[in-house]
Parts: C-alpha cells; structure tokens; sequence
C-alpha cells in the first residue's frame, strides 16, 4: 500500500468519524427532543419550519423554570400558551392563522444571559417572547447539556446530545460500553470546547437582577414584531421589579404578568420537585400568561390595520 | 469501428428507439414524484423538505435551467440515461471477457428491461442515471481508472445514494481476490464518495431543514420501505411486480451464473447484501434494477449460446416490457410476450446444456 493511499484513508476515518458522529448525535435528537431533551438547535421539541406569512409564533425563554425539566416539549409553558392563544385567534370566519409556540429556554442559565440568549434566537422571527424569569435565590441546575452551551459547537448554534444521551441510556441498561463511548464523547467535547461566563454559576444573585431584566425585555422588542411578556415566578416577591419595569417600559410593547397573582400558582401539587411546574403547571401559568400575549397580537393587528 | 465510436453507436440507436417509446408511454395515472423533483428544478432548495426524493438534487437541478417543458426534459433525459445504460453494460461485458454478441443481448437487455422501461412511464426519478453509473463505474474501475471513476461517483451521489455502492462492491470483489492495493485505492474512492454524499446530506439537513421523516426508508428498524410495500400490496401483487422486475432473467441468470467468468460471479455473490438492503429500504421491484448489470449479463451468455432462441427470447422480453415497463396500451400481447419470454427462455436454457453436453 503506497504511502499516499494510507494517508488518504486516514484522513477520510477521522472526516468518517466526525460525519457519523453528527449523524447519530441528529439520530439521537430525534429520540428526545419531543420528551425531556432539545433538537440540535437547541430548543425544545422539533425543528420549527420556516415561518408562513400567516403564523403567529410564540416563543417562551427563560432558565429553569422556563425550560420545564421534568415535562415532554409538549407539555411545557409554550405548547400550553399557542393552544390558548390558537383558540381565540384562529376561529371559523376570521381568516386563517397557524399559531405556534416554542420553549427556547435553557437549564442554568442565568438571567444576566437572557439577552444573549433572546439575540441567539432571534432568527426563529417570533411575534410575541415570553421571558419567564427564575426568582432570585433559585439555585440553577448544574448542568453542561440541555442545550449543550459548553460545546465548541454551540458556537454555530448546534446543541449535541449523544454524549447525554449514552451517558443516560448505558446508566439505565447498565452498559458499561455505552457509557464510556458517551464519556468520551463528553470528554472530548468538552476539551474542545468554550468556558461558559456564567454569573457566579450556582445562584441566582439579586445584583443586578432587575437589570438583567430589563436588557432581556430590550432584546426581546429587537427580536419580536408583536412585543414581550415578562413572567415573574409566584415563589418569590416581585414588588421592586415590577415597580421598576413598569416605570422603564411604560407605553412599550411589554406585559407583566406575575404568577404570584394567582393562587392557585402556589399550591405545591403544580410541582414536580418544589420548583419546576408539573405539566398542570405550566399549563395554569400559561392560562396566566395568555391573554397578555393576545393584547399584543392584538395590538399588532390594530397597527398593520 | 473503434470502441468508442461502436459504444456511441450503440447509444444513439438506443436513444432514437426508446425515445419512440417513452413518446408512445402514457403519463401515470397516479401520484408520482413529480411534484418535488419540480419543486428542486424550480427552487434549487425546497426549505423543510420531508421528502428523501429532495436529497436527490442533481437531476433536477441540471435539467431545471433547461428551456422546454418539464415532462420534454425529464423524457430526453430518461431516454438518454437509459441509452448510456445499454451502451455501459455492452462495454462492462467486452471488459469481462463476454463475446460481442453476449454483449449485445446484455446491452438489449439492460436498455429495454423492466426498470428502464419503467423510467420512460415514470420519468421524475434519478433512477435512470443510476442505472447508467452502475454498470459505467464498475467498468471504470475494472479498468483502474480510480479517479475519474471517483470523480463521477462524487457528483452522481448527488444524483442518488446508490452511486456509491459500485464502489464498496468493487472494493469487496478485489479483496476477495486479495488484490490489496487495489482495493485499498477503490476503497478511497468509495469513502470519498460516501463523504461527498454525507455532507451533502448533513448541510440539507442542518441548514435548510430537510428530514427523512416522511419517508419510510429511513426508518431502518421498522421495516423500511418493504414492510409498507408488503402491506400496501396484495400477495399477488407483490408476486406480479416481483416478476415483472427482472422475468424471464430469473431463469436465465441463475444458469448463466454458471457459465460466467469467475469475475462476474464474485460480483454477483458480492452483491446479494446491497441488492438486500435496496430491496429492504425502497421499493424492492423497483430497486433491485439497479443491479441490473450484474443480473442481465449473466442471462446474455445464456442467450448468447442459442443464438436464435436467444433472440427470440429477448424479443419477447422487450415486448412484455414494453407493456408492464413503458405501459403502453398494447394490451394482451404484453401478458402473452411475458409468456413467450418464459417459454422461449426455458427453451434457450434446455438448448445450452444439449450444446454444451455433446
């Protein structure tokens, strides 16, 4: 075998590899996206289509709280919100508008990342965001997946999961194979990959909170035709941030609502872990979270009138 | 006549034949793929396509441009494709060592059998190109010519996956004949194509949405496309379209497997596990004509050695295909064409062993 021949096989072994590897890290997306996992964008539930010039789309971020650990794609905030939202814009005689929603929210990212996050997600084109905002004092998730932010790949806007994904299905059939392929996927991702500027990485801090919001919402109206809601958690006292965003965005395209207005937000058994909403959960925020939603759609009509 | 001129020759008396065919083949009365081969003709891209025919870009975006009408096209390049297709298996056989007048049988065969026909009734497919790259590539890379070989292969994968698969049974065949630096260079050429083919697919998928998921060939565990072909089929419909795939070949090539070159054997045997797995991911009366190549000539050294019946026998062949192939409204005469063919063929076959007996 002539030397050129061998190294034009290696070559191709190591670009086989990496292809392969993003074929089963898709294949693997497939598996989890609808349930407690991401699509390779990173947000939850399938790839969304281009939008149709007749859509309303909706998109909820947000950490934790937003994201809904414990709940398929299906049954978080976003799917509960577009249902509400369907049901009143999308009525026989009215023309025709495909409502949809959205959870782009990521595990343990801190509000001072909202931003960010609003601006990475911008090309979804969403009429209306919701930014459900984790209550100070929450302690984050550790986690590196969900969306993968530490991935080097995450800077082209991709979130891989196979490593996850082996790690917890080896875990769970006791293949010891299985997981070290997802350690060492794992591995080398993270040698590859980017230190993450959390903000203190463990806590949610009260500095700059309310800033933190307020760059999220401005985000937010870059991003959005329709405007923002801000969905404050019902675990925390929300009164100094509602009287700061009500004086910072007044006359702008921006709602609040405060789940701590309903008491039914509070009864434990809307909870899977003492934080995170169970799927009934989400599903009375959203009804919280609604109709705010509707006055900007409905503003937006007025204005296109 | 050199062998060029002779190959181009061939092709342009095929062309001419089976365009009077696909003129004569009525449109399909039922959905078809037409519609998203046109969608790429006309977009390039077809953002969040769902359908596995809008991977297969290369056909449509070369005859997109084109000025004409859409069903004109598409017929001139089925009939041109099927054409070469004849012409490339004539010339597979010369480099197997077959007698001129084996080849021709074979190159018959191939031009005017089951799934060539079939392209010219439905024309939206990239099945014809595939049908002329297999026979075209492994000749080519009979012949070491690796890297043209490879070169075609790597645009034609753009056309249809299939494209690679000369290429690895190539790389099976030389190493079964231990022929190690050959193998060793076909199968860089087989991993730069699959590549090709990989990338193409990843940057579909990943930057403008494309999925297999409303495809049945992607869903390897669940039975793929066969599961729902069987189910969708009567038994005695999945009996009629296996038949009518390769027919009277059935009988023919089992008995020129015999008679072949030690080559063409290895290349049979070799292909059985992709012949399996096309049969198992798409449409198995449809897919297995991709192997064409190999099927065809080993039934045209059958024919070859009864010249007369043999003649007879592809006579019948191309008529009954003309009728469950090109679906022309020649009614009874196909079926009774079929019938001939078989009858014909088990003739030929009891005539080849009373020659090569005495």
């Amino acid at each position: 075998m002539t030397r050129g021949v061998f190294a034009a096989l290696a070559v191709e072994t190591v670009m086989l590899a990496f292809l392969l590897t993003i074929v089963a890290d898709q294949i693997a997306h497939t598996h989890v996206e609808k349930l407690g996992g991401v699509n390779v964008w990173g947000y939850r539930g399938p790839v969304l289509h281009q939008k149709k010039a007749n859509e309303v789309r909706i998109v909820v971020t947000g950490g934790d709280l937003a994201f809904g650990w414990g709940v398929a794609a299906s049954e978080a905030m976003a799917p509960s919100v577009r249902e509400l939202v369907s049901r009143r814009v999308d009525r026989p005689g009215q023309p025709d508008r495909r409502v949809t929603g959205v959870t782009a929210a990521a595990q343990g990212l801190a509000p001072a990342a909202y931003a960010s996050w609003i601006d990475r997600f911008a090309y979804l084109r969403p009429d209306v965001i919701c930014i459900v905002v984790d209550p100070i004092g929450h302690v984050f998730v550790q986690s590196a997946f969900l969306p993968a932010r530490r991935s080097r790949a995450s800077m082209f806007g991709y979130s891989p999961i196979l490593p996850l994904v082996l790690q917890e299905k080896g875990t769970l059939v006791h293949s010891s194979l299985l997981r070290l392929a997802g350690d060492t996927l794992a591995a080398a991702d993270a040698a590859l990959g980017v230190r993450e500027n959390r903000d203190a990485a463990a806590i949610v801090q009260g500095t700059d909170y309310t800033s933190s919001i307020d760059a999220a919402v401005r985000a937010g109206l870059r991003s959005s035709t329709g405007g923002v809601v801000v969905v404050l958690s019902p675990s925390s006292d929300n009164r100094r941030v509602k009287a700061e965003m009500a004086s910072s965005f007044a006359g702008e395209r921006v709602r609040l609502v405060d789940l701590g207005d309903d008491p039914r937000m509070l009864a434990t058994t809307l909870r899977l872990d003492g934080f995170n909403f169970s799927a009934a959960g989400h599903s009375v925020a959203a009804e919280n979270v609604a109709p705010a939603v509707l006055e900007l759609i409905g503003e937006v009509g007025q204005r296109t009138q | 006549m050199t062998n060029s001129t002779r190959l181009v020759a061939i092709w342009a008396l095929f062309a001419v034949t089976l365009g009077l065919v696909a003129y004569a083949s009525p449109l399909p009365q039922r959905v078809t793929d037409r519609d998203v081969y046109e969608a790429t003709a006309a977009h390039g891209v077809v953002v969040d396509c769902s359908d596995i025919h809008c991977f297969r870009v290369l056909v449509p975006w070369l005859l997109g441009p084109l000025p004409g009408a859409s069903i004109v096209r598409w017929k001139a390049y089925a009939v041109m494709a099927n054409a070469a297709s004849g012409a490339a298996v004539f010339a597979l056989c010369l480099t197997l060592g077959f007698e001129r007048r084996s080849a021709w049988f074979a190159s018959i065969a191939s031009a005017f059998g089951f799934g060539s026909l079939y392209t010219l009734h439905d024309v939206y497919s990239s099945d014809p190109l595939m049908y002329f790259l297999g026979p075209f590539l492994t000749n080519e890379l009979m012949n070491g010519r690796v890297a043209f070989a490879g070169m075609v292969g790597a645009v034609g994968v753009l056309a249809k996956e299939f494209a690679a698969a000369p290429f690895y049974l190539m790389t099976w065949c030389l190493a079964v004949e231990r022929r190690w630096r050959e193998a060793a260079r076909v199968f860089v050429a087989a991993n730069a194509v699959f590549i090709v083919w990989l990338l193409m697919t990843l940057t579909l998928m990943l930057r403008f949405n494309y999925t297999y998921a409303g495809s049945a060939s992607a869903d390897l565990g669940g039975g793929a496309n066969l599961v729902g072909w069987l189910h969708r089929q009567s038994t005695r419909g999945v009996a009629a379209a296996m038949f009518n795939e390769f027919g009277v070949l059935y009988i023919l090539a089992p008995v020129g497997f015999f008679l072949a070159p030690q080559r063409l054997r290895l290349l049979a045997l070799l292909s059985l596990p992709i012949a399996a797995f096309f049969g198992y991911v798409q449409q198995p009366d449809r897919a297995l004509w991709n192997l064409h190549f190999l099927v065809v000539p080993m039934a045209a050294l059958v024919l070859g050695r009864a010249p007369t019946l043999g003649l007879l026998t592809l006579a019948a062949f191309v008529v009954g295909n003309l009728r469950v192939g090109a679906q022309l409204p020649i009614g009874s005469a196909g079926k009774i064409a079929l019938a001939a063919s078989m009858v014909l063929g088990l003739a030929t076959i009891v005539t080849t062993f009373r020659g090569t007996s005495s």
